[in-house]
Order: C-alpha cells, then sequence, then structure tokens
C-alpha cells in the first residue's frame, strides 16, 4: 500500500550512509512536517535528535540535513532555496546555511523533500541521485578542483546540461578541512556559513549531483500560490529597497554602505572608507555587470534580474575567467575590510575565494586581522614565507587564499578560522579577532553600528545570524521605529522577532525575493498544503527549531559565556556614526532581558520546562 | 506646520549630531525637502533611484511614491535606515 499522500511534500526522506556504503528511504509523516516543514527546523530537529552530545564536527557521527521545503519547486517567487543543517566547523554547534539554484528543486522533483548523509566514507566519493536511486562514485579524480571545475565535469562525465542537474560540492578547501569551507551548486550558490563544506570534506564527499527527476508534488491549491505570487511581487516592488535589490542584486551595497556608514572597514579599526569617488563610482550595480559583461543566471522561479554569470574582462589578473556575480558581502569583504578600491580586483577575489570553496564572508575577516597583525609587527613577512600582508596587496591576498585552502605555511594557521587563528598566534592577535565567543565571524557590516545585528550574531545558536532585522516589526505588533541602542527595547524585539527568519528557512524561499512578508508567505504554504497557517504559528515553528538549537548547543558545552562578542567586536568604534558607544557596558543586562523574553534561565540561559512544553517540545527536556 | 522628523544616528552626521529637526510643510515630501534645505548633506540619502530609507509616518512605511501624504500637527516623522542583514 503506498504512504498517504501529503500535500506540498514528497513525504520521503533519502538516508546515505557513507561509512556503509547504503542508502534508503525513510517516510516523513505530516505531524512532523506540520511542526517543523522543511528546511531549517526539520534540520535542526533531525541534528539535534539523532547526533550524540559532545559529537565533534569532523566525527563520523555528525550528520548533514539537506533539506527543501513545501514551497521548494513550486511556482512561488524563489522558491529554489536548499537549507543544509549540521554540527558546524567553526562553532562546533548547530549551524543553517542556505543557498538558492536548484538543488532543492531538483532533489525533490527526485522524489525526496531532504536527505542525511551520515558517517564516512573510506575513501573520497560523490552521490548521484537520479528519480529516486542513489549511486555512490570515486571522486578521487575530483580532488583539487575547484567548485566550479568539480560541477562542470560531474555534468560533463554523466552526460548531463545545465539546469538537466544541480551539483552541491566543495572545492580544495573543503577537502583540507578549512573550517569555513562552504558547499557551492549552480555556478555560485553557496551554504557558506560555519564550515558545512569541512563537513562534507570530513566525510570524504566530495559532491552530490542530482538529476532533475519526473516526480510531481502534489499541491493543494495552484492558483493560490500564483496569487500569493502576485501579492507578493506588487508589494514587494513597492517597496523602492526590495524594488532595487529585485533590479539590481546586492552587489552594488559597497556604495551604499558607504553612504551609511556601516561598511567593514579595515578590521574595525576605523569606520570611515577612504575612496576616491571615482573609484567608488565603478563599484556601482551597473558599472559592474558592463565590466564583467554579465549575463542573467537567475534561480528556479525567480523573476529578479539578481544573479549573473561574469566574465573577467582583458587586462584583469584572470582575463576571461568565469565567475558569478558575487553578493554584497564578497564585495565587501574583499573592498574597504581589506583596503581595496579597485572594483575589478575586488571581484575577482570573491570569484577566487568561491572557486576555492570558502565563505567569502569569513575570508574578509580573515584577511582584515591578518593585515592588521602584519600592519602591527604581530606576524611578520618571515612568517608569511616571503608575503608582505599589507592592506590592500592583491596578489598577497591571492597567494594566501590558496595558502589557506591548501593549508600550506601559515596558511594552515589561517585555515581555522579567525577566532581560533587569534588564539593559536596568541598575544595582541587576540584584541584584533573580529567574532563571536563561540568562534564565527559576523556577517559583512560594521556591526558596533548596526547593533541589533551585533547582538543577534552573538547571541545565534546557528553560527551566523538568527534573525533578521528587517523583520516586518509592524506585522508583528513591535514598535516601529525602535531605538537600537536601548538595552531594554532590543532584546525584546530580538526575541519576539525570533522564528520569522527560521520560518522562512523551512520553507526555503530566498529573502531578496520574499522580503519578510509573514502573511504571504503563510498564505502560499496554505495554498500549497491545504493547512491553516497563520503568523503565530509561523513563528512557533521558527522558535521551536531555536529552541533545540540552544539545548543541543549547551550539549556541546556551548553555554551563555559564550553568548558574547569578542574584545573587537563589542569594542566602542573611534570614529564613524557610533564613535565612543561601546555595547559592552550593558552587555549583561541585555542578555538577562534577552533570556526572559526566551523564556529561558536569565542566569543560564538554558530553555525553562515550561518554555520547551509550551512550544510542544517538551521531548527534549529528558535529552538536555 | 511645525513637523518633528527623528533622525537615525548613523545619520546624525550631516544633521550637526542632532537626532530629531524641525521642518514645516504640508507634505511629506515638503518636510524632507525642508530638512534637505537645512542641510543639503541630507539629500543624497533620498534618491529615490538609490534609497537606503524609508521613511515612516506613525509607525507606517511610507513609499516613496507616496510622499504626497499630507500631515498633521502632531504626526511624528522617521526616517529608517534599511541596511541590515548581510
Amino acid at each position: 500500500m503506498s504512504a498517504k499522500q501529503i500535500f506540498g511534500y514528497t513525504g520521503k526522506l533519502l538516508r546515505v550512509d557513507l561509512s556503509h556504503r547504503k542508502s534508503s528511504s525513510e517516510s516523513l509523516e505530516e505531524d512532523l512536517l506540520k511542526k517543523y516543514l522543511g528546511g531549517a527546523a526539520l534540520g535542526i530537529k533531525y541534528i539535534h535528535d539523532e547526533v550524540p552530545a559532545g559529537t565533534e564536527w569532523s566525527a563520523p557521527e555528525n550528520r548533514i540535513f539537506w533539506g527543501a521545503g513545501p514551497l521548494t519547486g513550486t511556482r512561488m517567487a524563489g522558491s529554489g532555496g536548499i537549507c543544509g543543517v549540521t554540527v558546524g566547523a567553526l562553532t562546533n554547534g548547530m549551524t543553517s546555511t542556505q543557498a538558492n539554484g536548484y538543488f532543492g528543486v531538483f532533489l525533490r522533483f527526485s522524489g525526496y523533500d531532504g536527505m542525511i548523509v551520515q558517517g564516512q566514507s573510506s575513501s573520497w566519493v560523490y552521490l548521484h541521485i537520479h528519480d529516486g536511486q542513489v549511486d555512490i562514485k570515486d571522486a578521487s579524480h575530483l580532488l583539487g578542483k575547484t567548485t566550479f571545475d568539480t560541477e562542470n565535469l560531474i555534468k560533463e562525465e554523466l552526460g548531463k546540461r545545465d539546469k538537466q542537474m544541480s551539483v552541491m560540492c566543495i572545492g580544495p578547501a573543503g577537502e583540507h578541512l578549512v573550517k569555513f569551507a562552504c558547499a557551492i551548486s549552480d555556478g555560485g550558490h553557496a551554504a557558506a556559513h560555519n564550515g558545512i563544506g569541512a563537513v562534507m570534506g570530513s566525510k570524504k564527499l566530495k559532491a552530490i549531483a542530482v538529476e532533475r527527476g519526473t516526480n510531481v508534488i502534489p499541491l493543494k491549491d495552484k492558483e493560490g500560490i500564483n496569487k500569493a505570487r502576485e501579492e507578493l511581487l506588487a508589494r514587494v516592488m513597492s517597496n523602492p529597497m526590495q524594488a532595487g535589490t529585485y533590479k539590481e542584486g546586492t552587489v552594488g551595497g559597497v556604495v551604499m554602505s558607504t553612504k551609511g556608514g556601516v561598511l567593514p572597514v579595515k578590521n574595525y579599526t576605523t569606520g570611515l572608507f577612504v575612496i576616491d569617488p571615482e573609484k567608488l563610482s565603478k563599484y556601482t550595480c551597473p558599472s559592474i555587470r558592463e565590466t564583467f559583461k554579465a549575463k542573467p543566471n537567475p534561480c528556479w522561479a525567480c523573476g529578479a534580474k539578481h544573479c549573473h554569470i561574469f566574465e573577467a574582462p582583458a587586462g584583469s589578473k584572470f582575463p576571461g575567467r568565469i565567475l558569478e556575480e558575487p553578493e554584497y558581502e564578497g564585495m565587501a569583504a574583499f573592498s574597504s575590510e581589506v583596503g581595496i578600491t579597485d572594483m575589478v580586483n575586488t571581484v575577482l577575489l570573491a570569484g577566487e575565494a568561491d572557486r576555492l570553496g570558502m565563505d567569502v564572508n569569513e575570508c574578509g575577516w580573515v584577511f582584515g586581522f591578518l593585515m592588521e597583525c602584519f600592519e602591527k609587527g604581530v606576524i611578520t613577512k618571515k612568517d608569511l614565507d616571503g608575503l608582505e600582508m599589507t592592506w590592500g596587496n592583491f596578489d598577497a591576498i591571492i597567494e594566501m587564499l590558496s595558502r589557506i585552502a591548501n593549508r600550506q605555511g601559515f596558511g594552515d594557521i589561517m585555515a581555522e578560522g579567525v577566532m581560533k587563528a587569534a588564539k593559536k598566534i596568541g598575544g595582541q592577535a587576540l584584541n584584533f579577532a573580529v567574532g563571536t565567543q563561540k568562534g564565527n565571524t559576523p556577517r559583512g557590516h560594521d556591526h558596533r553600528v548596526l547593533r541589533f545585528e551585533q547582538f543577534d550574531t552573538s547571541v545565534s545558536n546557528l553560527g551566523t545570524l538568527e534573525a533578521h532585522s528587517l523583520a516586518p516589526l509592524k506585522m508583528l505588533g513591535l514598535p516601529f521605529p525602535y531605538d537600537t541602542f536601548d538595552p531594554e527595547i532590543l532584546p525584546s524585539v530580538n526575541a519576539k522577532i525570533k522564528g520569522a527568519m527560521i520560518f522562512e528557512d523551512s520553507l526555503l524561499t530566498c529573502r531578496f525575493q520574499t522580503d519578510n512578508q509573514l502573511d504571504i508567505m503563510c498564505q502560499a504554504l496554505n495554498a500549497a498544503t491545504g493547512w491553516d497557517f497563520d503568523i503565530p504559528k509561523a513563528l512557533e515553528v521558527g522558535k521551536r527549531a531555536v529552541n533545540l538549537a540552544r539545548l543541543f548547543n549547551l550539549r556541546q558545552g556551548i553555554d551563555s559565556k559564550l553568548d558574547a562578542p569578542s574584545v573587537r567586536y563589542g569594542s566602542a568604534p573611534l570614529d564613524g556614526a557610533a564613535a565612543g558607544r561601546g555595547v559592552m557596558p550593558q552587555w549583561d543586562r541585555m542578555l538577562k532581558n534577552y533570556y526572559k523574553a526566551m523564556g529561558w534561565d536569565e542566569n543560564t540561559g538554558k530553555p525553562l520546562p515550561e518554555t520547551l512544553e509550551k512550544l510542544g517540545i517538551g521531548y527534549a527536556i529528558s535529552k538536555s | 506646520m511645525g513637523i518633528k522628523i527623528e533622525i537615525p544616528l548613523i545619520m546624525q552626521k550631516v544633521i550637526e549630531g542632532r537626532e530629531i529637526v524641525e521642518v514645516t510643510g504640508n507634505t511629506i515630501k515638503e518636510c524632507l525637502t525642508d530638512l534637505t534645505r537645512q542641510y543639503p548633506e541630507a539629500k543624497e540619502w533620498f534618491d529615490p533611484d538609490n534609497p537606503i530609507v524609508w521613511i515612516v509616518l506613525n509607525q507606517s512605511i511610507v513609499n516613496f511614491n507616496e510622499l504626497d501624504t499630507k500631515v498633521n500637527e502632531g504626526d511624528a516623522l522617521s526616517i529608517i535606515i534599511v541596511i541590515g542583514g548581510g
């Protein structure tokens, strides 16, 4: 007898055991899906339940959940996402990281809402998924290949073209267990955070190739999804900021952030990006796209003119090289953060990090840190085997990127990520590291000005932001606008928003398309499934996941002492918009306010039993 | 009509460090025009082709094509910086 059909889902999960080289299919029950939806929340539930306490990120016992959501592969705008959940390499705690493109869609068309990879292979392999079947194939010939080459070689080997197959793979960085290695699919779409690429590397898994199968996802109300898509588009296009992103992506964000005074500049040694106006004008989207002969490379069901394939111009370091259009974070990482003011070089460096399979965001902090250490004599030319790691030195960065990806020389230390590298170097270096006490670095702004992001990054359980400052506050009944520097209001707003972003990451829709419009997202979810979600129920899904991630991290030894920024990350800016305004004098008070608002113990930050019961996850009390 | 505009921290550097600016105008557009008349450097923040702010009237976002909305005595106008996330 066939399993009961669940609208919005294939109803199946693929499990691949690399230690025993076997795969199996499991049913997903409707009650489970109603509680966790898919993607981030479902993945956090699986990792929480299945990975034993104290598991190291690189151990065979760690697992990787790759999950799509109930809207993935539908006509809902931006519904091509995939979410990876695992024990991450930088924090050794829960990780949730998303990428767009086609991987999630093709996984669903192959008959699976998600997959779990467990165990550890004895030799390098890649997975080939085709219409429900899984082949575990030798990958020894792919070792050392860049992410772009790996994708192309696998497609060639299996006789598939773009849009017939999606390949999620790692580059040399993942192979060498660089702790900020990412996984990349579809020509540059990265699941970037907390070293999920290193976890794939630890399992000797070079890639997962999934063919566009023929499975049809049952939908309760297709017209309802179309209607939600139209409403969403109308709302998004009426917001000038979102309309701008729709047309121009985020690649030109350095110009906007320079005006806003929120760029990360030279490892937070200043907040002022000094750049000639003529050079800054090259960082606008039209200028970048023209220079790199941009060709559209849209994700599934995306009407935005956001993602493009670039070709490096003649006269540049790598003429003719094919890259993906960087997002804002790649542009910021390799411009203001490292003292580069040449737009072409910025784009080339972001592309090089993608090719080697490293998170561009962490790369920016790594090089900013390294350059400050070099400038202040903490690290010398001799330490770097002759490299002069001065601000803006393009050639030195290119060389060091390779050394990091291959763990050569000093690159082996920097491959640990900023926070761990600072501990290894010691002395003054500890004061230069920008990051959280858990071990990850912030996203690409000066968060000492954007205090919501600074607080959220520091208390997050996921190795990156856990909530989004642009959530529709009024829709959630919250004060708008509010003073983000107020130690009472900020933690309370953060706690109340918490869950919104994870809800979206569980549906797997692109935030650049959906703009946190929770009401329309619920409308689309209900059309797909026939359920009756509203905003409170949506937030509950996210809050369940946050609490399970919190409990898991506590089991890992990640306690409230680590809910804090590093010395530099928490410092008062010396200049710029927030000069002299440091967060640390208020930190303990903010933390207590936050824990209380989350329903956690005010001192330990541990979720209270009644909080867990209220969210329907009382079962987790006994595991904590 | 006198209206107070709340200025976000990172914009205050072009508004002489002030958190509140008093402007006059009968519509949002007139109020913003008065603001940029008093502080010309603020103009770059309101470029409709490259916006980096939201205008908020009494807790509601005002779209850039709705700047002719009338304002009344006691209304609260705020400017919100929209850069966030990553």
